[in-house]
């Protein structure tokens, strides 16, 4: 099992955004949470990175609980968040052999060209992200993977500001890792048609609540 | 060690490179000096006693200005939650945002003082001195605004509570870093207040630390 998260409770703003929450991810698997907005998916990537801590229950990477995690932390997953987390005044390379540095992955000069050529960022290798689109900007985030050695990848909405053409090559990078190996556990507020995917619906706690139903409601066939 | 190294070079690399850090301290210390001097005129003998509070307004200020930079930028772009999820310590981050902080403001302010010095007529000896007591005060300076720029964000970035909750934490360290004025100002006197500031620090690291972790906590609910 690569991930494990069992009767999770969460609480944020004093509002309840999982009870007993239960999910199991395994080795190859992709799995997609979906939700509109404030339902939760955010947060429950957040749980999984150990940037909140759960009320109550466990959480395991490979067996081995999330709390215990710390440093290795940067072995076992890659987390793109849904805040690009990057410098406005480095280049595009400046930021990825930043990004390699501090999680612990290599940045070597000769294959960055191969990282940068994926989803076109080559020629602008030496722009100021400040000077970038939206869409370059989450390209720059996304080639983050490319050097990423991780097994685990925990992606935040991926496809948002991407053109067609950069989903469709996001969606082959995805198949690719999950191919080797690797386990997926993605979020997005449209349903896109993932093949072999398993999907997990997350509903607003805000709109049940006004019809006197669960807190908490999902459904999946994990 | 390796995480330190790896943090101090990231921090060096995006704020050498921001060029608006240097530039925000550097100019508004000159400002505010240029301010002083045309409000005192020729006149030096008033001004003769004074200098010391005048240094250290200005160097208060123009931390808290600065330490924005280092902090603001990092919450609002996600690069703090990333450096969490990455598996590095609160402390850790704060402590590396402190010190290359401090660098900077030490390499800076070994320019700016000697201007200082020139325009407040002030002897070579006591720049030298009033040198070392920038360099002894400035790391709880420099902590002490980055948990005040923490304690902002958690506010709203209400710039006049922040100020406010860390106001008091400011006073020891100014009594200490003026207090050769009101004394015979002897090199054991000045060495005496040297070694306070150190303590002081030294009280200061683990409790500025501490706050940060909790602030920083209480940023991800």
């Amino acid at each position: 099992m690569v991930l494990e998260i069992i009767s999770v409770c969460l609480k944020r703003n004093k509002r309840v955004i999982f009870n007993n929450f239960n999910l199991k991810l395994n080795k190859s698997q992709i799995m997609i949470l979906i939700g509109e907005n404030g339902a939760g998916k955010t947060s429950l990537l957040d749980l999984v990175a150990g940037v909140l801590e759960p009320e109550k229950g466990t959480i395991k990477i490979n067996n081995i609980s999330s709390k215990n995690l710390n440093s290795n932390k940067r072995d076992m997953y890659t987390y793109l968040s849904n805040k690009d987390a990057l410098k406005e005044n480095l280049t595009i390379e400046e930021n990825l052999m930043m990004w390699s540095k501090i999680s612990s992955n290599k940045f070597i000069e000769t294959e960055s060209n191969n990282v940068l050529d994926y989803f076109g960022l080559r020629n602008l290798r030496k722009n100021l992200v400040g000077n970038l689109s939206q869409g370059q900007r989450k390209k720059v985030t996304l080639s983050k993977l490319l050097l990423s050695k991780a097994k685990l990848w925990l992606l935040d909405e991926p496809f948002n500001s991407l053109d067609s053409k950069s989903v469709k090559k996001t969606i082959k990078l995805i198949y690719t890792h999950s191919k080797n190996g690797g386990s997926i556990l993605l979020t997005n507020h449209i349903d896109l048609n993932f093949r072999n995917s398993k999907k997990i619906t997350l509903v607003n706690s805000h709109s049940k609540l006004k019809k006197n139903k669960p807190t908490f409601h999902k459904w999946g066939d994990f | 060690m390796s995480e330190f190294k790896n943090l101090f070079q990231r921090e060096l690399l995006i704020n050498l490179k921001n060029f608006l850090v240097l530039f925000t301290f550097s100019s508004f210390f000159i400002i505010s000096i240029m301010i002083f001097v045309f409000a005192f005129g020729s006149d030096f003998s008033a001004i003769d006693g004074l200098y010391k509070p005048i240094i250290w307004v200005i160097l208060i200020f123009s931390i808290t200005l600065v330490s924005e930079h280092f902090i603001y930028n990092d919450f609002f772009d996600g690069s703090l939650k990333e450096l969490e999820f990455l598996g590095y310590s609160n402390e850790l981050i704060i402590f590396c945002k402190s010190f290359v902080m401090w660098l900077l403001i030490i390499f800076t302010t070994f320019f700016l003082v000697p201007i200082f010095s020139i325009f407040f007529n002030i002897s070579l000896k006591e720049t030298l001195f009033l040198f070392f007591y920038i360099v002894f005060a400035t790391p709880s300076l420099t902590l002490i605004s980055v948990v005040s720029a923490l304690f902002s964000i958690q506010l709203g970035r209400n710039k006049i509570i922040q100020f406010i909750l860390v106001f008091p934490f400011y006073i020891p360290i100014v009594i200490f870093t003026t207090s050769s004025n009101n004394i015979q100002t002897t090199t054991n006197s000045h060495n005496s207040n040297f070694l306070i500031l150190i303590g002081i620090f030294f009280i200061t690291l683990p409790l500025c630390l501490f706050i940060s972790r909790l602030i920083m906590r209480e940023l991800n609910r």
